[in-house]
């Protein structure tokens, strides 16, 4: 019985602190309608000798998790791979063919995280599954998540709570995902893509 | 023969004015190239949550874009110029890259050049074809 009554307020304890420490993970979604007046940017970028082609989307979704206070989170974030805007259509039809990205065959791209790593000051080292035209390879990349908690300056842009905004640049190389450049193309287009992201989440 | 050889020498000509327009007009448009990086602008309230003016949208480029309505305040880290994404595109409007304007003159360089080895051959064995014959 002693033992009971001795160990009930260190098991009350552990308790609370689990749930404090759960309660720190915050779970913020990704939408193109969740980010009040902010913009979901998904960019790509193929720079060669000859030109540079830039495409773009606002179609991110997902899940961000987030704890601030230990530096620490999780998220998965996909894109609708149709929804990527070169500004020229005849160019975004040629991306979409089977030869090229298959869009029909492969709707979507995602990067789900496995491992995040705290660097310095809002940077982080996060390592996770790029699935991108049905191949998926474990990539480790860096990242500038930055937590805002709600306030005025938050509600003024349109959050209805806590927000995380989330900035990585990371390049890809379409062999790696079996993206084969047709011969006609050699030269106009990058073995190695850079893409970029600029993502807003909303705690729910 | 007569005929051929003048043709030849025209051509001759007009290859060296297409170097000359080439060079010249490729110098004009690499002039008005500036080092540019392409915005999609934030909401002045999410700007002002940010810090950030924006995204940015692939890397800088020497890019020509006249239209001063396209031209955001401030610059790029790297010292690029900022430009309205979102304002290019409601104005249908697709940057000029310097290294495309470079690429394309490279190869009307190469087609001029090309052809005047042409006509310079052409000139000379139509005009020897010629003296042969007068004499």
């Amino acid at each position: 019985m002693h033992w009971v009554r001795r160990m009930a307020p260190v098991c009350l304890g552990c308790v609370v602190l689990a749930a404090w420490s759960a309660a720190q993970t915050k779970t913020f979604e990704v939408s193109p309608t969740s980010a009040g007046k902010a913009t979901q940017t998904f960019t790509f970028s193929s720079d060669t000798n000859i030109k540079d082609v830039v495409g773009q989307s606002s179609q991110v979704t997902g899940q961000i998790k987030f704890d601030p206070a230990k530096r620490t989170g999780s998220g998965k974030l996909t894109i609708d791979v149709k929804s990527i805007d070169t500004g020229m259509p005849v160019l975004n039809e040629t991306m979409w063919k089977p030869e090229w990205i298959d869009a029909a065959k492969y709707p979507t791209a995602a990067f789900e995280t496995t491992r995040v790593k705290w660097v310095k000051g809002d940077d982080y080292d996060v390592t996770g599954k790029l699935s991108f035209h049905g191949v998926t390879k474990v990539m480790t990349v860096r990242a500038t998540v930055k937590y805002l908690k709600a306030s005025d300056a938050t509600r003024a842009a349109g959050f209805r709570g806590d927000a995380v905004h989330l900035k990585t640049t990371f390049p890809v190389r379409l062999e790696d995902h079996k993206v084969t450049i047709p011969e006609r193309s050699i030269g106009t287009v990058a073995d190695v893509i850079t893409i970029s992201l600029s993502v807003f989440g909303s705690a729910k | 023969m007569k005929f051929l050889n003048r043709l030849a020498w025209v051509a001759l000509v007009l290859c060296a004015l297409g170097i000359l327009a080439t060079l010249m007009g490729r110098n004009t448009l690499v002039g008005q190239g500036e080092l540019s990086q392409l915005v999609k602008p934030a909401d002045p309230a999410v700007a002002a949550l940010t810090g950030d003016v924006g995204a940015f949208i692939g890397e800088p480029q020497v890019m020509i874009i006249t239209d001063p309505k396209a031209i955001l305040p401030g610059k790029a880290p790297d010292g690029a110029r900022l430009v309205d994404q979102d304002y290019l595109r409601r104005q249908g409007i697709y940057p000029l890259q310097v290294k495309t304007v470079v690429f394309a003159a490279k190869m009307a360089m190469y087609g001029f050049g090309g052809g005047a080895l042409i006509a310079l051959i052409g000139g000379l064995w139509t005009g020897k074809r010629l003296a042969a014959r007068a004499s």
